[in-house]
């Protein structure tokens, strides 16, 4: 497998599922029980959020920072976007997804990411009604009050992500971090500022670069 | 047929030949001024104890594209490399260690292939390390830029040119003088607003051939850890 079809293999078909976990449960009242999550869902209907991520790993001497924004809006539509170090941007809509990065010419498309989103996006019609506990993809847990921890069923899958955590706000439907372990000394955490609910977002948000 | 495929045999060798940038030959300086001081040295070749954070728009070939995150923590002391290749959102695609042994501690396919991680620190070693040398000779290429060359005795000889605008590039031959690896430096930085210590900003690292591949470095951090 070459280069740029692993990359876009793993980016599209295990991460990008995680960032539409992460978007899934922004549209999620808070509650101590899936039961209740379950009963919050759909109360959110759009989210956007700045976010930072932090990559720590033991081998670095110093974590690395990255920094961007996302738009998510129900059922299905999705922008993540970096600013900072280098701008890219994923863009879900209608069943579609288009990843672009950073080139010479601007941000050009990167086609090899359509193909995986189908899966994705099927799981998440899933999340997006609160069965985060009947997921093919993960086992779901909860910590009451503290956090929801997703661990991938596919062992293929540990290879690249151990576990998912999830730490709440104390606003309802917001989460304030989400850390994602691909190894016991190795994590991402994604801290979101001022995340904004249901504000009207037009659908050109997941349809255009801008 | 036999002489049109022979023919074509010999234009193929040829080109590739031709096609193949050999070591020139270089003046000497007359000029004693005009020596790179060793504290110039320095300001390329970064001293002390550092983590570079990089996006990289690698082309492999092919001619296909992708961006990656690379982090590299280096120290000049003993010539020591940590270093992570990510994707933005942080997943690990290769990570490991060379501390004069060479130690893989996560690599997914195809950055597990034999060889890979050698070649990743060679290229790191060329970028952040003077060149192990067992001699220097200073002068001018044809061209009529600085040049500061470097022979190891396993026969490599390394160029470094350094230009009038801080900008520096570094051209690595094998032991049969071709071309092996090039870097451009551009946009020349002092860090911390202090021009002992330079960082590009942008860096093209090229390994020609068949196989070669072609990765342009935005510098995003370069953060001093001995402070």
């Amino acid at each position: 497998m070459g280069i740029l079809k692993m990359i876009r293999k793993i980016t599209c078909k295990k991460y990008l599922g995680f960032l539409l976990i992460v978007a899934s449960f922004f549209t999620l009242g808070w509650a101590d029980s899936f039961e209740a999550i379950r009963a919050a869902a759909g109360k959110v209907t759009t989210i956007e959020a700045d976010f930072i991520q932090e990559k720590h790993m033991a081998i670095l001497a110093r974590p690395v920072s990255a920094e961007g924004h996302f738009a998510y809006k129900a059922p299905g539509s999705l922008r993540w976007e970096y600013t900072k170090p280098a701008r890219s941007l994923l863009l879900v809509h209608d069943g579609e997804a288009h990843r672009y990065s950073r080139t010479e010419e601007g941000l050009t498309e990167d086609t090899g990411a359509v193909q995986y989103m189908d899966f994705v996006l099927e799981e998440i019609s899933g999340w997006l009604n609160g069965r985060f506990d009947e997921t093919d993809m993960f086992e779901a847990s909860l910590v009451p009050g503290s956090k929801v921890v997703m661990t991938p069923k596919d062992k293929g899958m540990t290879e690249f992500i151990r576990r998912i955590e999830l730490i709440p706000a104390d606003q309802p439907g917001v989460i304030k971090e989400v850390m994602i372990f691909d190894a016991e000394d190795s994590y991402t955490r994604f801290s979101f500022v001022e995340p904004k609910i249901n504000v009207p977002l037009p659908d050109e948000m997941f349809q255009a670069i801008k | 047929m036999k002489h049109i495929l022979q023919l074509a045999m010999f234009i193929i060798a040829l080109t590739m030949v031709l096609g193949c940038a050999h070591l020139p030959a270089i003046v000497p300086e007359s000029n004693p001024a005009a020596v790179p001081a060793p504290d110039i040295l320095n300001r390329i070749y970064p001293s002390g104890d550092w983590q570079f954070s990089h996006t990289i728009h690698a082309t492999v070939p092919g001619g296909k594209t992708v961006e990656m995150m690379g982090v590299s923590v280096i120290s000049s002391a003993d010539s020591s490399i940590r270093c992570v290749l990510m994707t933005l959102e942080g997943l690990v695609l290769f990570s490991g260690r060379f501390d004069g042994d060479l130690t893989v501690e996560r690599a997914v396919s195809p950055f597990d292939r034999p060889g890979f991680a050698e070649g990743l620190m060679r290229d790191l070693e060329l970028l952040f390390f003077t060149p192990k040398a067992r001699m220097e000779r200073y002068g001018r290429l044809p061209d009529g830029e600085r040049v500061v060359r470097f022979y190891s005795k396993e026969k490599v000889t390394t160029d470094l040119v350094l230009r009038e605008d801080r900008t520096w590039a570094i051209y690595e031959y094998s032991s049969q003088s071709k071309l092996v690896r090039s870097v451009e430096a551009r946009s020349i930085s002092p860090i911390g607003g202090n021009w002992k210590s330079t960082a590009p900003e942008n860096i093209m690292l090229k390994r020609p051939g068949l196989l070669g591949y072609q990765l342009v470095m935005r510098l995003a951090e370069a953060i001093p850890l001995d402070e």
